[in-house]
């Protein structure tokens, strides 16, 4: 019966980080949870083809405590784990099993498969795998990795989890600024990762983008509406709404400026913009919320021509407060030239080639070629440009820096130097 | 937890700082994790010019003037100490002076 591996496999899908965490919390141990949840899988394999459960979620919680109560008999029993046991194998009343989803239990999950000590490229595998629900075959695809390659970050972040002693608990509140940017981090980071994807998400695959935005919602809900978590979300939001209109139909980069703004997905705009404002309100100002007032002004101009730059430079003085990431020098310096023209935006990108830290950095490069281009330099628009080109991390990237030294070949080649300019 | 704080700094930044100084902050740190119960054990390594390795090879045995790795920053010392978690093992790493000028590697011990 085709329709009942169909319900395990929605099952696998979002029951599996409230179910690892549960059984995490009963076991105390992430490696044995996982192995009882895979165990209570293959039992709904079995028995599910014969008879459907009425509420598979409550058969999935009974069926994985039984198997972790064997667990523990099975293991040299302390009496610290015959206490638990019975504590466990007590009556069990259907409303105890319909207690929705373990919240702190789901939290600590987060925050363990979050952890700044774990690598970022295993935190991220670790967090797909146990908090999404994913399988290693679908973060393999999503993350255009091999999936032995994935298979041994998963494998170093749970060893990493099992030995380092990063408990399964909440953080106390001292450390939970760090541990919260963290888990935010991760979000960011899938969230980008889908973002920037250059191919077409086919139905059946994994987007990234919004199984990020789904991991901001359910954290949101497990952190009662934290504004940086609400920032965060929003920001994402603002992003997707404008996804439609990235990228041409002949798969090419289009800018900001140029992008079919009817294309955009005015829902989401509002969404992330009411978010946002119930961020703000509640006046603790981080660095996602001010990324995310910067994309919401962007979304709020009608057309190019509209954008409030004055307000956008201001935000970006703010953010530059809160965030010394020197990504976003380069676009503070882009609004300083909106506002106060090329030469002043000019002066700040040469400034901040200066680091070292940004002296490989394609987008730098981009923008100085860009204003250069405006001021019609187009010997140095085009040297800059080439630079872009060589230091650019992805295809479609370099492709649009190409297209644009072409353009300029094109403008300059029927406009002599002494001819009016375009 | 048990944990190894293991104190890596390179010696010829070391060897240009206020001894009297540091001594004084490591002294003040240390007196600190006594009191609350974390510090079980700590010391100074003497320079890594001292270092001897020793490797036993079909019976053979291997001496050799120096350190096991050549590293940038050399191992100097360490403290032995009792934390509730990962979390707390990297708040007291960061308390040790010498995280401001070299890097605390944090250890697990195999048996706690």
């Amino acid at each position: 019966m085709p329709a009942a591996s169909q319900l395990v496999d929605r099952c696998y899908r979002s029951q599996t980080g409230p179910m690892l965490a549960f059984l995490t919390h009963i076991l105390g141990d992430f490696s044995r949870a996982e192995e009882v949840w895979h165990d209570t899988i293959a039992a709904a394999l079995r028995v599910w083809p014969e008879s459907v459960p009425e509420n598979p979620q409550a058969w999935l919680r009974l069926t994985g405590k039984r198997l972790a109560i064997d667990q523990l008999r099975r293991s040299k029993l302390s009496l610290e784990k015959s206490r638990l046991i019975q504590a466990l194998a007590g009556p069990e009343t259907p409303a105890a099993e319909e207690y929705q989803p373990f919240k702190d239990e789901l939290l600590k999950l987060v925050f363990a498969c979050c952890h700044p000590a774990i690598a970022f490229e295993n935190r991220l595998a670790l967090t797909l795998y146990a908090v999404c629900g994913l399988t290693t075959k679908q973060i393999a695809d999503s993350l255009l990795l091999p999936k032995s390659t994935l298979e041994q970050r998963l494998t170093r972040a749970k060893a990493k989890l099992k030995h380092a002693g990063i408990g399964f608990e909440l953080p106390e509140e001292r450390h939970l600024p760090d541990r919260l940017d963290a888990v935010l981090k991760v979000i960011y980071l899938l969230f980008n990762i889908g973002y920037n994807l250059e191919r077409e998400v086919e139905s059946g695959q994994i987007d990234l983008a919004v199984e990020a935005v789904q991991l901001g919602n359910q954290v949101l809900d497990l952190l009662d509406n934290h504004p940086e978590a609400m920032g965060l979300l929003a920001l994402m939001l603002f992003n997707l709404a404008r996804r439609p209109a990235r990228i041409s139909n002949s798969g090419d980069w289009v800018l900001l400026s140029d992008q079919d703004r009817q294309q955009w997905d005015t829902g989401l705009i509002g969404k992330a913009d009411l978010l946002l404002s119930n961020a703000l309100a509640q006046k603790q100002l981080g660095s996602y919320q001010l990324q995310a007032a910067i994309a919401g002004v962007h979304c709020m101009a009608n057309d190019a021509a509209a954008t409030d730059w004055l307000q956008i430079r201001g935000l970006y003085a703010l953010l530059q407060r809160y965030d010394h990431n020197p990504v976003i020098a380069v676009n503070a310096a882009v609004a300083e030239a909106m506002v106060d023209g090329e030469e002043a935006g000019l002066a700040a990108l040469d400034n901040l080639q200066r680091q070292p830290s940004l002296a490989r950095y394609s987008y730098l490069y981009a923008a100085k070629a860009d204003l250069l281009r405006q001021k019609k330099a187009y010997k140095e628009a085009t040297d800059n440009y080439r630079m872009a080109m060589e230091l650019a991390t992805q295809a479609s990237e370099g492709k649009f820096y190409q297209a644009r030294i072409a353009q300029i070949e094109k403008e300059t080649q029927y406009n002599s130097p002494n001819t009016k300019p375009l | 937890m048990k944990y190894l704080l293991m104190i890596y700094a390179n010696e010829a930044t070391w060897a240009e700082v206020d001894e009297a100084v540091w001594l004084d902050r490591y002294e003040t740190v240390i007196a600190e994790l006594k009191e609350s119960g974390i510090f079980l054990d700590g010391k100074r390594l003497k320079n890594v010019d001292s270092a001897t390795s020793v490797q036993l090879r079909d019976g053979q045995k291997l001496v050799s003037d120096g350190p096991f790795a050549e590293t940038k920053e050399q191992l100097g010392g360490f403290f032995l100490v009792d934390c509730q978690n990962l979390d707390h093992a990297i708040e007291v790493a960061g308390q040790i002076p010498s995280a401001a000028i070299g890097t605390i590697e944090i250890r697990p011990l195999w048996y706690q």
